[in-house]
């Protein structure tokens, strides 16, 4: 799904250095590291938004630099942590959005848009929200809907940055369930970025580890390892 | 808001347009008949004052309110969702100041370039699309809505004062050319220079369609955008000339406008409750219009009172549009 072959990324020099990694479908993965060690550029170097600095990244056999931005956008996609202020725009009209990348140079959608919008709402049980504006739901409801979009999509990757950041308790599990389960069902190649670890661990199949010293991605499986081999691994200074 | 109401708003708006038109196209010493107005375009009696009146001064005027009060509103709606900002628009971001700074400079220095009458249109297209680029390079550095009003404004001043200096260097003549073009009226449009107007407009008019889907998207922000395989750079292109088309084709020949492009887009995102475009665009269209008409027709019934120029009826109407607006953010802020 997810191909990595020694790639360096950042903004203009290199932050992180991962050698080789091959991400599967049917999987969630989880990204842990310190703050501002680049695991947001990370993601967004995955869909493009910032260029490579050295290396190939393969989305599901093309690569990432020679992609048109349209075909990507059938293929991969990221869904941020804050959730923009929109005005007048209804949580329907918002997930009929994610059919921007298949729609013509007018954006008419199609009945077939519909029924998908229509399936990802129930899949979500998201569907007394779908005639309010997006600003007036909760943080939970953002991300849900946020994620809904994302499925509407039909990327084949979905890459989340820190989807669990603003909810409290009850709402990151809601939100990483549905996760699991999307990730299952849709058999999506999914990877979150999270500071907490005991839900992570949880939920996630495998684990996307940064070392701040090395500045290597390291892949490892949750049940085979520890809460206090990914701390001295991630927060060696701890 | 459903198709239906849409629909019916649309229509309301459309009816009082074509009344307001009729009453504005009339208003003045002589009525003209139809025949007369059907006459004086198709086949035009030289000798038939009723006929010149209206072709030279009746339709020409009533034509430009209806296209600079359309094209305002639609240029300020463009820029408030590229923006991201609903205070944004082209004279209180100084677009219409870089068109008034190139025209200023083709009526005043008199380069050549700019000179034929053809020349000025070019010249403000220019100064707006220019000055779209400075607000685009500076908006990069910017984050709150403010400070690119902020700098908005004050790139308006600054132009504002480069203009004086150019007036007091320039002979009486084209100061006082300028200076009556700088009032803003809609009676500087002659019935020749229709087709042109037209033919630009709806040039704009035509790009404007391949903008709907980016625009709709571009709610979700310039990120997200991109990342839905929405080219962005195109789309910087594709507002910036059709915002410097027309707001430079309507600084041109109305002389700088204000509030207009600011005030109306705000009130139909607030009546319409609706971030599609389609929609948006059209009935910033139609209101922009309106509104322009309503304030020409107001123009000319205290005419035989007091001379107001175009800009400062637009100013009394818009501002406290404005305000409404900072203060509806505010208490969206503060719940």
């Amino acid at each position: 799904m997810l191909q990595i072959n020694s790639v360096e990324i950042g903004h203009t020099t290199a932050l992180l250095h991962i050698p080789s990694l091959q991400l599967e479908q049917g999987k969630l993965y989880g990204l842990i590291g310190r703050n501002g060690i680049g695991k947001s550029t990370f993601l967004q170097t995955l869909v493009g938004l910032i260029p490579l600095v050295s290396g190939e990244v393969l989305v599901q056999g093309n690569s990432l630099e020679t992609l048109r931005k349209k075909e990507l956008a059938k293929k991969i996609a990221l869904v941020r942590t804050s959730f923009p202020i929109i005005e007048n725009l209804t949580v329907y009209t918002y997930l009929l959005l994610g059919r921007v990348p298949y729609t013509n140079v007018f954006g008419t959608t199609n009945e077939q848009d519909a029924a998908l919008v229509r399936s990802v709402i129930d899949l979500l049980q998201i569907a007394h929200l779908q005639a309010k504006f997006t600003s007036q739901l909760s943080d939970g409801e953002k991300q849900l809907i946020a994620i809904a979009q994302v499925l509407v999509q039909q990327t084949g990757v979905v890459l989340l940055d820190e989807p669990t950041a603003f909810l409290d308790y009850e709402n990151k599990w809601k939100i990483l369930k549905i996760l699991k389960k999307c990730t299952v069902e849709n058999q999506l190649c999914t990877v979150f970025s999270s500071h907490d670890l005991d839900i992570t661990m949880e939920v996630a199949d495998n684990l996307l580890l940064i070392n701040p010293q090395t500045k290597e991605i390291r892949e490892v499986k949750t049940d085979k390892t520890s809460k206090a081999d990914i701390i001295s691994f991630c927060f060696p200074s701890l | 808001m459903t198709r239906g109401i849409i629909v019916r708003n649309t229509t309301v708006l459309i009816l009082l347009l074509l009344v307001l038109s009729i009453v504005h196209v009339q208003m003045g010493e002589v009525s003209v008949s139809f025949t007369d107005a059907w006459n004086s375009i198709f086949s035009l009696d030289t000798t038939n004052p009723t006929q010149i009146v209206f072709r030279e001064l009746r339709l020409p005027r009533t034509s430009i309110a209806l296209l600079a009060g359309a094209g305002l509103s639609i240029a300020g709606l463009l820029m408030q969702t590229f923006f991201n900002n609903p205070l944004a628009g082209p004279s209180i971001l100084g677009i219409s100041a870089g068109s008034s700074l190139f025209v200023a400079l083709a009526i005043m220095t008199g380069f050549t370039l700019f000179s034929s009458s053809f020349g000025i249109i070019s010249a403000a297209v220019f100064g707006a699309f220019i000055y779209s680029l400075f607000l685009l390079i500076f908006s990069r550095f910017v984050r709150s809505n403010v400070s690119l009003l902020i700098i908005g404004i004050m790139l308006g001043s600054f132009t504002n004062a480069i203009i004086q200096v150019i007036e007091s260097m320039s002979d009486v003549n084209a100061l006082k050319a300028f200076t009556i073009w700088g009032f803003g009226s809609l009676q500087q449009v002659s019935f020749d220079q229709l087709p042109a107007i037209f033919l630009c407009f709806s040039g704009a008019l035509g790009l404007l369609l391949f903008l709907i889907k980016p625009l709709n998207t571009y709610v979700l922000g310039e990120e997200r955008a991109a990342q839905l395989g929405i080219s962005v750079v195109r789309v910087k292109i594709l507002v910036i000339l059709c915002v410097a088309i027309f707001t430079g084709l309507i600084t041109a020949y109305c002389g700088p406008i204000a509030f207009i492009g600011l005030a109306v887009p705000n009130m139909v995102k607030m009546r319409y409750k609706t971030s599609n475009h389609w929609h948006l665009i059209s009935a910033s269209a139609l209101f922009g219009a309106l509104v322009l008409l309503v304030c020409d027709i107001l123009l000319l019934q205290l005419e035989t009172v007091i001379a107001l120029p175009l800009n400062s009826i637009t100013s009394l109407f818009g501002a406290p549009v404005v305000i409404w607006i900072l203060l509806k953010n505010r208490l969206h802020a503060t719940n």
